[in-house]
């Protein structure tokens, strides 16, 4: 138990410290390049086109991360709430088997994806494209991860703590 | 392929499996089932839709309303709304329309805005002498009006599957969005004379109420100028989004003095999450979408119907009532996201306006919002009413009505969102 929280707070504050340093850069680099636009004579700044399609997909995937450990992503309840308790255990269960299986082929094949690319780079900043693939491969084994922390808490504490309890809580 | 997608997808849904989660699994089961594609193929649809510029708007929208209702400005508005209304009958009622529709123009998500607004409003409204069932009702149905007045999060990702362009779709939203709440604000009063409800406290006076309007000037001026800058090309959605996040700051940090370091980044980590909770249906629909298409089904779709029913009408109609049918189960975002790139080609076939078929799609799922058996604002507002869903339902459906006949009038008469 101790390590399944271990993992979730690791996980909460790596995906909360992604999605402000991504958010704020991303906001000041928007604003920037609108006064830029009317102020330089270039029209802008170059880096402003590329740099949100670099640092988008990593503010998503923490954002859907954090999203998972709060129980954010909603789904049809209506055959849960039909089950008893037990019933309700082992569906959740194999919920969370399912996505940890499903997620953990997708981050191997964001993982080749990325490893296919790495020769594609910006046309301004130089940067490998493939790293937006790393991305999607980071929030695939998060949400593996979530989902087999959520099973541990399962089965230690009981369904109602299928989410951590709140992803303020466990933040820095 | 398709068919193990769809069969995949409805036994996830039934497990339980979250939506977002559900289509990129279905994708990835009849990518593995037709064995003639690469898996690859579900991770790099996931991957292009973090590549998208418009995109960025949503966090951005998000970020500005969370900013603007989470502090002094949202009190001061809230204030002025039900203090302006509270002069009318019913008008405690009445005053979660005129803040949906005023909140509206700072929000972009039917949600945030019952989640906002409802823990204020009800127990207000509650304590004047209006039953739970209602008020939870009045909640759960005028959040919706927040989805139509610009900005809008269901109008952007609606522009993302038709190619409409966002300044178009925002000001199309407009009427729609007020004749909704003129028609609720109609109902609050018709079922407070009716029911003989009185007004409960004081009104203040003319002066003090114009203080209030001044003071509420900045929230109420941030959708016209939002307009305003898309129409004139200053500024790309995107760009406008980021911008009202900056402008929301300022107001924050230099005119109302609310916000510290704190407050910023939880807002921030809450657009976040929000976010991701829409970008992972954006990802998992495109990966579905990329299927479908694969195997032609919109253009098959297109075809049968095409030669199926003939009449225009009646084929608003059909779509309409699969919507309506649709939005009970699944929230807007997938819902809209899994139907549009099927209805965007049928709608063009019978000529129809992408900007009026885009408000025909938001209205119709926006209703799916608050119906049951799944109504993300039902259940919000029926919970902060601490009411049972069957008393809210009751209350429902002179709302729901009102809104059925409005989507029918915006479905029929082209002129109300393409003026």
């Amino acid at each position: 138990m101790a390590a399944a929280e271990g993992v979730d707070r690791l996980i909460t504050r790596l995906c909360r410290f992604i999605v402000l340093v991504t958010g704020i850069a991303l906001t000041v680099l928007l604003a920037g390049n609108v006064v830029a636009r009317y102020v330089l004579a270039s029209g802008g700044i170059d880096a402003a086109q590329e740099l949100p399609e670099l640092l988008f997909p990593w503010f998503i995937v923490a954002g859907i991360s954090l999203a998972a450990q709060a129980g954010g992503h909603l789904g049809v309840d209506w055959f849960y709430d039909r089950l008893g308790p037990r019933g309700r255990v082992w569906l959740l269960h194999l919920v969370n088997a399912i996505l940890i299986v499903s997620y953990l082929i997708l981050f191997w094949q964001s993982l080749l994806l990325a490893e296919n690319t790495w020769v594609q780079v910006s046309p301004v900043l130089k940067i490998p494209t493939s790293q937006g693939y790393l991305a999607v491969a980071l929030g695939c084994l998060l949400l593996a991860l979530a989902a087999a922390c959520s099973s541990v808490r399962i089965v230690m504490t009981g369904p109602e703590r299928r989410f951590t309890l709140s992803y303020k809580e466990t933040g820095p | 392929m398709s068919f193990v997608l769809t069969l995949a997808f409805i036994v996830l849904m039934l497990l339980a499996v979250p939506v977002g989660h559900g289509m990129v699994i279905a994708a990835a089961v009849a990518v593995l089932w037709d064995g003639t594609l690469p898996l690859m193929i579900v991770a790099q649809q996931l991957f292009q839709q973090t590549q998208s510029f418009p995109m960025l708007a949503l966090p951005f929208f998000m970020l500005a309303g969370s900013l603007m209702m989470g502090g002094r400005l949202g009190r001061e508005l809230l204030t002025f709304a039900s203090e302006f209304m509270k002069r009318f009958t019913g008008g405690e009622l009445s005053t979660t329309v005129v803040a949906s529709t005023v909140f509206g123009g700072v929000s972009g998500s039917a949600v945030a805005n019952s989640s906002a607004l409802g823990p204020v409003l009800i127990p207000w409204q509650k304590k004047s002498g209006y039953p739970a069932g209602l008020c939870a009702a009045n909640m759960a149905t005028s959040s919706v009006i927040d989805i139509l007045i610009p900005p809008s999060i269901p109008l952007i990702l609606y522009s993302l599957i038709s190619g409409v362009s966002v300044a178009d779709l925002f000001m199309a939203g407009v009427l729609p969005g007020l004749l909704m709440a003129g028609s609720f604000i109609f109902l609050c009063w018709w079922i407070s004379r009716r029911r003989g409800y009185r007004r409960a406290g004081s009104v203040i006076g003319g002066k003090e109420l114009l203080r209030l309007a001044v003071r509420s000037f900045p929230a109420l001026a941030m959708p016209v100028w939002i307009l305003v800058f898309l129409r004139f090309g200053v500024a790309t959605p995107t760009e406008v989004a980021v911008l009202a996040v900056v402008y929301s700051v300022a107001l924050s940090v230099l005119l109302y003095k609310d916000l510290d370091w704190a407050r910023f980044k939880e807002a921030m980590v809450e657009a976040g999450i929000a976010t991701g909770i829409v970008m992972l249906v954006i990802m998992g629909s495109a990966a579905c979408g990329w299927l479908l298409t694969f195997d032609e089904v919109p253009a098959r779709f297109v075809a049968w119907v095409s030669a199926t029913i003939q009449n225009p009408w009646l084929i608003l109609l059909a779509m309409n009532v699969v919507l309506l049918v649709v939005g009970m189960p699944l929230d807007l975002p997938p819902a809209l996201l899994l139907f549009g790139p099927i209805f965007v080609p049928l709608g063009a076939s019978l000529g129809l306006d992408p900007v009026q078929l885009g408000l025909i799609m938001v209205i119709n799922l926006g209703i799916g919002i608050y119906t049951p058996p799944v109504g993300t604002t039902l259940f919000i507002a029926t919970s902060i009413a601490k009411c049972s869903l069957d008393e809210t339902t009751r209350e429902l459906w002179p709302f729901f009505f009102a809104a059925v006949l409005l989507l029918l009038a915006i479905t029929y008469v082209p002129a109300l969102t393409l003026y």
